[in-house]
């Protein structure tokens, strides 16, 4: 279509997937975000769109460019341990890039092209995903329990017994779970860090180096803060260590889920940086009060877990070496898996639907929860991400069931086969194709 | 761009505080809490061994910062028998998550020496912004 000698087209990237550009903006080269400012005015013009579409192209051919290096960054950093099962990464593309930026602009957080880029702080992600641990016997998960100290003091004969009922989740009263969770969170502490340890020193190196590169920070400071082990001292001194630069930590779990890395790890983590990190995390669950005057009680902030539906995963804004922007996930490969269709029914509720026709049907069952019943699924999506968890560490797991009160299609099992079907179906679309543009009517 | 108001002048004391202390029920606030807190450090942390972490907060007074509440706490360094780490941090608005920040580790004398220095204030003020920006 050509409007006042625009050349507007859309430029297909997926099978189904596509977004309206300004293309003579884009030969030109220009990068420049003119719809910035206008969306308060009400107006939403075609070419208010083709803008966004043009900049999230070209944030996106310049995410392709730096891709390789970010790629072989995150790949010399935890691509040779033993206890990492593989490593996916991608630039994010025009398609995904879009909304992101809209946002931005409504905010007036993103005004030019520029700090439309430094918004997209995700522009090239990196999953690391993490083996999972040998399964515990009943012998070594007592053992665990005889030698479990809280607070250098061991459990009480009472606390024992409601421990051993949480790990094998027998039936409690929903007080006792309140009472059990945060000893079955001491108790899976060695656990946490034993799964993800190599990981995390390996990152915690990549931050110092980083650090001793930009601020000069030596070795003997190092030691004197106690930023690292002395295995880790040793390493840094006779290995090659590639930087990396964290300037986020988010440790997302649900209500009653365990954390990717364990608060002792955080805490690691956050001496390593030098305090310049944010961490995200939830309130309730420092094993102090950190808001007394906030008016919430612990048990009253539970209510509020960051993610309802479970959702767990250690993430991190990075800056790659080359500048530019990304973000790290780290994962179990079950917590990868349930990860890529759990978000589903979070984002139809959030009328996001970038889902294909097999999902139509599940789509209205969804669509047709109330809240009350919505927030129970959540409950049992949580309980889900509890159950590949367990696995993921080795402990006893009983797969929790769909409540009969729901549709069949809103399974756990049902959303994957449906996730699986999906996915094969597009790789079917993709044979052949490439991204191209077309003409508008 | 403004970027630093002036808020107390005289021959002898020039403060230059970043944007968004002016409002003075923040200010005071902060203050009141850092007081509360460098008398609890003195107090609590002992030279080795296991102590109980703790925090002092306010409610925020300023609408302009994306936070319901605003605390400075000590958490136990699990690492290092007798350290410990000054935290600062902020609640967002729908209180189901907490931003945060350490600003120094170490003995209590070095967190309560840190917590004198001249600046400690601005930075802290500075940091409570960055944190409330990061809900963003």
């Amino acid at each position: 279509m050509v409007s006042a000698g625009i050349i507007f087209k859309r430029f297909i990237q997926k099978p189904e997937v596509g977004l309206l550009v300004n293309y003579s903006k884009l030969l030109a080269g220009e990068k420049r975000l003119l719809c910035a400012g206008r969306v308060k005015d009400g107006i939403v013009p075609m070419d208010f769109f083709a803008d966004l579409g043009t900049a999230s192209i070209q944030i996106s051919n310049d995410l392709e460019k730096h891709f390789p290096k970010a790629q072989s960054q995150i790949k010399t950093i935890f691509g040779n341990l033993k206890s990492v099962d593989k490593i996916q990464n991608r630039a994010k593309g025009p398609v995904s890039i879009e909304p992101k930026i809209l946002r931005g602009v409504k905010s007036g957080e993103v005004n030019s092209f520029e700090s439309a880029k430094a918004f997209v702080l995700d522009g090239i992600g990196s999953r690391v995903i993490t083996k999972s641990l040998d399964k515990l016997d009943k012998k070594q998960i007592k053992g665990m329990i005889e030698n479990l100290r809280i607070n250098n003091e061991p459990l009480s004969k009472k606390q024992k017994v409601l421990l051993e009922k949480y790990i094998y989740q027998q039936k409690m009263t929903q007080a006792e779970e309140m009472e059990a969770f945060p000893l079955f969170e001491k108790f899976a502490q060695p656990l946490i860090e034993k799964r993800s340890k190599q990981v995390v020193d390996n990152l915690s190196l990549s931050i110092i180096k980083n650090r001793m590169i930009k601020e000069g920070l030596s070795i003997e400071q190092i030691k004197a803060q106690g930023l690292l082990s002395d295995d880790l001292i040793k390493r840094l001194q006779t290995e090659k260590i590639e930087p990396l630069e964290v300037t986020l930590i988010n440790n997302y779990r649900g209500a009653s889920g365990l954390p990717e890395f364990s608060s002792r790890q955080i805490q690691a983590l956050r001496k390593v940086t030098g305090g310049k990190v944010i961490i995200h995390s939830r309130p309730d669950l420092a094993d102090y009060t950190k808001f007394p005057s906030a008016g919430y009680t612990k048990d009253e902030l539970k209510e509020f877990a960051i993610k309802p539906s479970g959702y767990r995963t250690a993430q991190m804004n990075v800056i790659h070496n080359d500048g530019t922007l990304g973000e790290i996930q780290f994962r179990g490969r079950y917590t990868n898996m349930i990860g890529e269709y759990e978000h589903i029914a979070y984002d139809l509720r959030q009328d996001k639907n970038t889902l294909g026709p097999i999902f139509n049907n599940f789509k209205s069952a969804i669509l047709k929860l109330k809240p009350a019943e919505y927030e129970e699924y959540n409950k049992y999506l949580e309980r889900c991400y509890n159950y590949y968890n367990r696995l993921e560490l080795g402990l006893p797991a009983v797969k929790p069931k769909l409540p009969h009160k729901f549709d069949k299609i809103l399974s756990e099992e049902s959303m994957k086969k449906l996730y699986d079907a999906n996915e094969v179906r597009l790789g079917k679309l993709k044979e052949g194709f490439k991204p191209h543009f077309e003409e508008v009517a | 761009m403004v970027k630093y108001d002036i808020i107390k002048i005289n021959n002898k004391n020039v403060r230059m505080v970043p944007k968004g202390i002016t409002n003075m029920k923040f200010s005071q606030e902060l203050d009141k809490v850092v007081a509360r807190m460098k008398a609890r450090i003195e107090r609590e942390i002992p030279d080795t061994g296991y102590f109980r972490n703790f925090a002092e907060d306010f409610v925020n007074p300023d609408e302009k910062l994306c936070a319901k509440a605003v605390s400075l706490s000590v958490e136990r360094d699990e690492n290092i028998d007798g350290n410990a780490l000054l935290l600062v941090s902020v609640l967002h608005p729908f209180m189901n998550i907490d931003a945060s920040s350490m600003l120094v580790s170490g003995k209590r004398d070095k967190i309560l020496e840190y917590m004198k220095k001249d600046g400690f204030k601005d930075e802290v003020v500075r940091k409570i912004h960055e944190l409330a920006d990061s809900f963003m």
